[in-house]
């Protein structure tokens, strides 16, 4: 049986041979006016997310101004609920997802003063269990996702040492798989963003040493396709986010040069929209925040276009000089 | 966010749209208005029930809408009679169905039927196994559906062994069916444990049976021969393959007494926890000493420990012992032991039984390969099997695979090239080590640019890495007796710090680098021993009058191409 090769043909389109920065900030300022677009209406329980990818793509070009500070506070500060846990919006229930989001957000904007990090650090605290992992509420749901979501809070509110590290990391650890990624629990099938959030954690816990970075790196940059475009798992089409699930996790183990950046950079500007701006996940689709952050912090992590684009943390996606100013330093591959 | 194609439309098509999705967005945020407002209150009802159902079934990814159906679902089973609950878990459940089918990719309603069957007084477990077939059928790769089938294996009496066979038939009837040769990796070692457990990673195959992993070799040349385009027979053949696991063995043994220091070497990265094994004789008495690694980030495992000895005469006799093995030093500053390479080294061991279906294994790729010389999967198989088989003497067919391989597949160059470094120097080790004559090694001209396993060189004097194509210091950090040490004509940007732990270091040579910033060169200021620096042909050198670097560097021979100083 023949393997049908799962991949796009890059339109030729001059537009798209260059970085359409300006009209990405036009879109991404602009995105949420128009409160007459379903897609942002459905997505309103996750809004959160939605904040952190706007402010975090326009911080990484210099142009967090075009967001309202005080809004974007106002509004991050009123989904906290009184379990010290953050909601995707202001009437939705606690979650890991959105308390990193939110305390990512109040680190880009240096406010994380104005949360009671002890409070929050209690809620994140209570999600981890007996062995180790994380669920995401109450629920009971437990994923790889999760354990980043509470170890890069908690790095950030400096409260790491308020779970179990040991457990956490063989959770984790117990996640790896015969390829040498990493799947949502143990049993799981590897997957780049759980690959990702699993390296993570790993990183900001300071056990790197545990993965098998070769192996590893084999995978990951096996996710390459022709059209320069990265997929999340063998066979599957390529996506512009992950152009930060794949680069973000082999940076972590110092593989990046594994990968054709110049391919990589081709593909992430034909995802361009060059009407209205933003990137989408493949050549022609609707953009959206997701995938243009995930764009611009993949073309950073390759080095491309370093004047335009600030350098960005593998481990939190965040700008590097946050980290820095946090006195956050965490130990990668090389 | 995903697969949603742009198009045009013209104005009077678009107007009809925008009016049709105004009438949606009303619908939905009325419905989602009204669900929280009966939520704020308490009406945990039937009717809250069915609006959750409206949301979810248009949102399936909503959590806050589902946790509030969890809610309604955990009021109404208070008050009802063992016949309604019955009755609501057994409806939850087709809706659910009806869910994963508009969506089979949720995690919300994959999360919410974990729930529902776990709290379900009565789980039909056969029910969910054939549920999950039916949608395997549809997308062989859902991994939310995988992970739930798991899920229901666990509750059901379901033996490894039936699973195995599943996985079997999955990749029967698809040979590229990644999910299935990974649910394999996982059955393997439940059906067939090894007698004796290696510490390892629970996703290693020497926790298999060797007889039963051998086995597998046939499924994966079969499946070779049938699609060599395949990539999952690889990745899981390179996990059949195993990696090197050995004992801990100590290397080297030294003592510097100028840098009153005594040092250790293993042949792997330890836990400071192993250092409780060692001891330490002076003329018969055992030491109490204080070991650190050195060159790794805090807290990892290291495969060099230093201890601090002070004033100790040079003719005095200094012994190590280790696992019944013991080094002696005697007026000689490094102590090697004797030992068996296979026992110590980085390369895979292979059984007889191993090495034998292997071959048998290798030597039907390689007919393959004649048939298919561009195929890259067939000279990635036919290389790790030869570098697992007998590196030495098929090493220039390993090179020919290398080769092919940078020009087939050009955009993963950089993770060939890596391999090729790794490769050479493993294949160096054991002529150095055989030597016993540790004051040079030649590593130039190897197009290496990534170090591996550098701790077998670290008894090494002076060291030639000129004219390769490294552009980092990793690696360095465990050279620690280096004198000398020539890494010109590389593609080095900066000094980084590993080149601090090289506390003999004399005479460094970075000509014809690419160092831009002077203070990573300042870095050198740290190390006392040094007095003889080459930086010559560095941008660093265009950009900065030389004159001032020669006076940053005032007590040592600097040479920096047109003037040197003393
Ligand atoms: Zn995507």
């Amino acid at each position: 049986m023949a393997v049908s090769i799962n991949d796009v043909k890059l339109p030729d389109i001059p537009e798209r041979k260059s970085l359409l920065l300006d009209l990405h900030v036009k879109s991404l300022e602009t995105y949420g006016k128009d409160k007459n677009d379903l897609e942002y209406v459905m997505s309103e329980y996750f809004r959160m997310n939605g904040v952190y990818w706007i402010l975090t793509a326009l911080k990484l070009i210099g142009k967090e101004d075009k967001l309202e500070k005080n809004e974007v506070l106002e509004f991050v500060l009123s989904c906290q609920r009184p379990n010290g846990g953050f909601g995707g919006n202001i009437k939705n229930d606690p979650h890991l997802l959105y308390t990193l989001s939110a305390i990512q957000i109040l680190a880009i904007y240096e406010s994380l003063d104005k949360i009671d990090s002890d409070k929050v650090a209690d809620y994140i605290a209570g999600q981890q269990q007996e062995d180790g992992s994380f669920i995401g509420d109450k629920w009971g749901e437990v994923d790889t996702r999760f354990s980043l979501c509470a170890l890069a809070s908690l790095m950030l509110i400096n409260r790491l040492e308020r779970v179990n590290i040991e457990k956490a990391v063989d959770f984790v650890v117990r996640c790896m798989n015969f390829d040498g990624g990493f799947g949502c629990v143990p049993g799981s099938e590897s997957h780049s963003g759980q690959i990702y959030c699993c390296l993570g954690a790993l990183a900001i816990t300071n056990r790197l040493y545990k993965v098998q970075a070769d192996v590893l790196g084999t995978w990951l940059c096996e996710r390459q396709l022709k059209s320069g475009g990265l997929n999340g798992r063998p066979e599957k089409l390529p996506d512009v986010c992950y152009s930060w699930w794949v680069l973000a996790s082999l940076k972590i183990i110092g593989r990046i040069k594994w990968i054709d950046a110049d391919k990589m950079k081709d593909y992430i500007l034909a995802c361009q929209d060059e009407e209205s701006g933003g990137i989408a996940d493949r050549p022609g689709d609707i953009t959206d925040p997701f995938h243009t952050l995930f764009g611009l912090t993949g073309l950073s992590l390759l080095g491309h276009y370093k004047g335009e684009i600030k350098p960005v943390n593998p481990v939190f996606c965040m700008p590097e000089e946050i980290l820095e100013k946090l006195g956050i330093k965490i130990y990668l591959l090389r | 966010m995903h697969g949603r194609v742009k198009v045009r439309t013209s104005e009077e098509q678009a107007a009809a749209k925008k009016l049709e999705r105004e009438k949606k967005i009303k619908k939905y945020q009325g419905v989602t208005e009204e669900i929280y407002a009966r939520r704020e209150a308490g009406s945990l009802d039937e009717e809250l029930l069915k609006l959750t159902e409206t949301l979810l079934a248009w949102n399936p990814d909503h959590y806050t809408v589902w946790n509030i159906r969890r809610e309604v679902i955990v009021n109404i089973l208070t008050y009802s009679e063992v016949e309604a609950k019955t009755e609501l878990f057994k409806r939850e459940l087709h809706f659910l169905e009806m869910c994963l089918k508009v969506n089979p990719k949720s995690y919300g309603t994959f999360m919410q039927r974990r729930w529902v069957m776990s709290n379900n007084p009565d789980p039909d477990w056969k029910h969910e196994l054939a549920l999950c077939d039916l949608f395997l059928s549809y997308d062989e790769r859902n991994f939310h559906c995988w992970d739930y089938r798991r899920f229901s294996i666990g509750k059901s009496e379901i033996s490894p062994m039936e699973e195995l066979e599943f996985s079997q038939k999955k990749i029967e009837s698809n040979l590229s069916n990644y999910s299935a040769w990974h649910y394999r990796s996982k059955l393997l070692p439940l059906c067939y444990p090894a007698d004796t457990l290696l510490p390892s990673v629970s996703a290693d195959s020497s926790s298999v049976q060797e007889d039963k992993l051998l086995q597998e070799f046939d499924i994966v040349t079969n499946a070779i021969f049938t699609d060599p385009n395949d990539q999952s027979t690889w990745f899981y053949q390179q996990w059949l393959l195993g990696r090197a696991h050995k004992e801990e063995r100590l290397l080297f043994f030294m003592h510097f007494p100028s840098n009153q220091m005594l040092l250790l070497v293993f042949n792997q990265p330890v836990n400071k926890d192993l250092l409780n094994e060692v001891q330490v004789l002076i003329s018969g008495n055992i030491l109490q000493l204080e070991w650190s690694a050195h060159g790794s980030p805090p807290t990892w495992p290291c495969s060099l420990w230093t201890a601090v000895l002070i004033s100790v005469d040079t003719s005095v006799n200094l012994e190590c012992r280790f696992r019944e093995r013991a080094l002696n030093l005697f007026t000689s500053s490094v102590c090697a032991p004797s030992v068996n390479l296979e026992e110590i080294g980085p390369a895979i061991s292979l059984t007889a039984a191993k090495s034998g279906v292997l071959h048998t294994h290798c030597e039907a790729i390689c007919e393959l390969l004649s048939i298919e010389p561009d195929n890259k999967w067939c000279h990635l198989t036919a290389l790790q099997l030869r570098w697992a088989i007998d590196p030495d003497s098929s090493a220039a067919k390993i090179m020919d695979h290398f080769s092919a391989l940078e020009k087939e597949d050009p955009h993963r160059k950089g993770c060939y090239q890596d391999m090729k470094s790794k490769f050479l120097i493993e294949t160096g080790i054991p002529s150095f080590l055989k030597k016993r004559d540790f004051s040079h090694l030649n590593l130039s001209g190897l197009g290496l640019t990534r170090l591996y396993h550098t701790h077998f060189f670290s008894a090494v004097s002076i060291l030639d890495l000129s004219n390769n194509r490294l552009t980092n210091m990793q690696g360095l950090s465990v050279l620690v007796t280096c004198q000398e040490l020539n890494l010109d004509g590389n593609l080095l940007t900066e000094v980084e710090e590993d080149i601090l732990f090289l506390i003999r270091l004399r005479i460094l040579s970075l000509k014809s680098n690419l160092i831009e910033k002077e203070d990573s060169l300042l870095l050198l200021e740290k190390i006392d021993s040094i007095h003889q620096l080459n930086i010559e042909g560095n941008p660093i050198l265009k950009e900065r009058d030389s004159s001032l670097l020669i006076n940053l560097f005032s007590n040592l021979i600097l040479n920096c191409g047109a003037t040197s100083t003393s």
